[in-house]
């Protein structure tokens, strides 16, 4: 898949798509509440290091990026599967959108509506959400057990 | 659709040289198939009937038709090799005839003893010739004997072998604990769209199916994979990683998932336990929930990555049942003796035969993600130890409560591919409708 950068086990995703006329500030409010909640159902994935939204082009462009782990098709119909609500609520809000529940046709459209990455830097390009969750729970608990002995 | 298994088999491989005469065959042999409710009586033997992509191809299927069907169906197995791991000694240049280079048709004739079998494949290599069929090959596929001659379902490696297969709504099969899907009460079949075409699959509706409905209807994919099994290799490599005979078959546990008598990990995990292995109620009745870290069965075990049931926290956690494969198969070529003290170079491995209504979200997703990484449960490099694509360098985590891990290092690959591709199998109207097709 040309449109989609791999480095390491790291992939990069860019995808621009049309903004629906008047639904930019309903896809806002959808981008904002995602944000509070910290990803929603995003984190259940366990692959996916980052994701950035950005509406521009005076309310009619969206702007997607994310980077995670594995190839693109490894998980995302998991992730349809999971979440065509989130997805739904989202891209919903774009023209020529399908729906998350006809998996080949939201693959074909969110890569249909990618673009190529120009440029890239990824500092551990070789480390996975999972190595990164846990080395996060070895060092707490290896801090704790400094703690204790301490 | 349902699994069934007979000790002796031939896979005939075949290439259609007349188009025409091969379709009404095609419409003739449909009576003589086997249906699920041929196997409803006790049956000595059954044939199926499969086309590749350049099978339906050369047998003048419609363009429209032929590309309706999914991209991996079309490409087949050889163009899939990058994303399937078939690299190295495993790639398709190194497959053997007629592999290497495609096949149109598979022909499988399975049966209770040699001699039934040997007869309806006679039979049917006249028919062939009849018919505008070339035999490419056969390949000749029978349970190994055991201590007394007769045989016995133990792979080459030297593990008891079917135990597990997914159970499918509808398939009229006693529903064995462990077979489909856990739930909450008990254990549910899977959907049978997961198996089958134009059916509802787990999501609770039927996906598009290739064109025409008559044609892809009832029908499945079939996924061919002839594996070598390196078998002094891992005989020595067991024997250069463990302390003594108990340990090695501890790690020969420990990498299967299941001791070599076929009592689970999950169930027995200090010691064999053949009582446990021979009751089919209890054999395959666990889940993992009780062991996410691994330590009875190590998240990385072989039949652990091709089953993970209720026991992935990570990712696609929710999604296991969606990667499911019936697996029918038996192994080729002769036993390696227990006392043999180098390869023989003999050929000898398994020929593999997985159904799935999606190869690209079952058996691809299955052998990219399950078989030949690690970083879905979290075992970063590692691949399945038993028949991932390692290279020497392999490793395998073994989580030890009260120890710290143990890891087996320096892995080469136990299996290497040594041919495959992907069929289509039509359902008994599909075929008859195939003979139909005007020219």
């Amino acid at each position: 898949m040309g449109v989609v950068l791999k480095m390491g086990k790291v992939s990069a995703l860019t995808a621009i798509t049309k903004i629906l006329p008047d639904h930019a500030d309903a896809l806002r409010r959808t981008l904002q509440g995602l944000t509070a909640a910290n990803g929603g159902k995003i984190a259940s994935l366990g692959t996916i290091h980052i994701v950035r939204w950005v509406i521009f082009d005076n309310d009619t462009r969206l702007f997607f990026a994310t980077n995670f782990d594995g190839d693109v098709e490894d998980y995302m119909r998991d992730f349809a599967e999971r979440a065509p609500d989130g997805i739904d609520a989202i891209w919903g809000h774009c023209e020529g959108y399908p729906g998350a529940r006809d998996y080949p046709k939201l693959r074909d459209y969110i890569l249909g509506s990618a673009i190529e990455t120009t440029g890239y830097y990824c500092a551990n390009p070789d480390v996975t959400v999972a190595d990164t969750n846990k080395a996060l729970d070895w060092k707490a608990k290896f801090d704790k057990f400094l703690d204790q002995i301490g | 659709m349902r699994p069934y298994r007979f000790p002796f088999a031939h896979y005939h491989l075949l290439d259609v040289s007349d188009p025409a005469r091969v379709r009404r065959w095609l419409g003739g042999v449909a009576g003589r198939c086997t249906t699920v409710a041929g196997l409803d009586a006790p049956s000595s033997q059954a044939l199926n009937v499969a086309l590749s992509w350049q099978g339906l191809s050369a047998i003048g299927t419609p363009q429209a038709s032929l590309s309706s069907f999914p991209q991996e169906f079309q490409q087949g197995m050889a163009a899939r090799a990058d994303r399937l791991g078939d690299v190295g000694d495993s790639a398709p240049v190194h497959w053997d005839a007629p592999f290497d280079k495609g096949v149109h048709m598979l022909v499988v004739v399975s049966a209770m003893t040699p001699a039934d079998r040997d007869a309806a494949s006679a039979a049917l290599l006249s028919d062939f010739r009849d018919n505008g069929l070339t035999l490419a090959d056969t390949i000749d596929a029978k349970l190994l004997p055991g201590p007394d001659g007769r045989p016995v379902p133990i792979e080459h490696f030297g593990y008891r072998d079917g135990i597990t297969q997914p159970a499918i709504e509808g398939s009229g099969e006693p529903m064995l604990p462990g077979a489909g899907v856990p739930e909450a009460d008990g254990w549910r079949a899977l959907k049978t769209g997961e198996f089958v075409l134009g059916r509802p699959d787990e999501t609770g509706t039927i996906p598009d199916l290739p064109s025409p409905a008559s044609l892809a209807g009832n029908g499945s994919f079939v996924v061919l994979r002839k594996l070598h099994q390196h078998v002094f290799a891992f005989r020595d490599f067991l024997k250069r990683s463990a302390r003594d005979e108990a340990d090695a078959a501890l790690l020969a546990a420990k990498m299967m998932g299941r001791w070599r008598s076929g009592a689970p990990l999950a169930l027995a995990a200090e010691h064999d336990d053949p009582v446990l292995a021979a009751d089919a109620m209890r054999n395959n009745q666990f889940t993992y929930l009780d062991d996410l870290r691994g330590m009875n069965c190590p998240l990385g075990a072989h039949a652990r990555r091709l089953n993970p049931r209720s026991g992935i926290a990570g990712p696609n956690g929710s999604s296991v049942h969606r990667h499911r494969l019936l697996r029918q198969g038996l192994p080729y070529g002769s036993h390696l003796p227990a006392d043999a003290s180098a390869d023989d170079g003999a050929a000898r491995g398994a020929v593999m035969l997985l159904v799935n209504a999606d190869i690209a979200r079952q058996f691809e997703f299955v052998q990219k993600v399950w078989i030949n990484d690690g970083d879905f449960a979290g075992l970063g490099n590692d691949k399945d130890p038993m028949i991932g694509g390692n290279d020497g360098s392999g490793s395998f985590t073994i989580p030890r409560s009260g120890a710290p891990r143990r890891r087996l290092t320096g892995l080469p690959a136990f299996v290497s591919t040594r041919g495959g591709e992907y069929f289509f199998l039509p359902g008994i109207a599909a075929l008859r409708f195939l003979a139909e097709t005007p020219s």
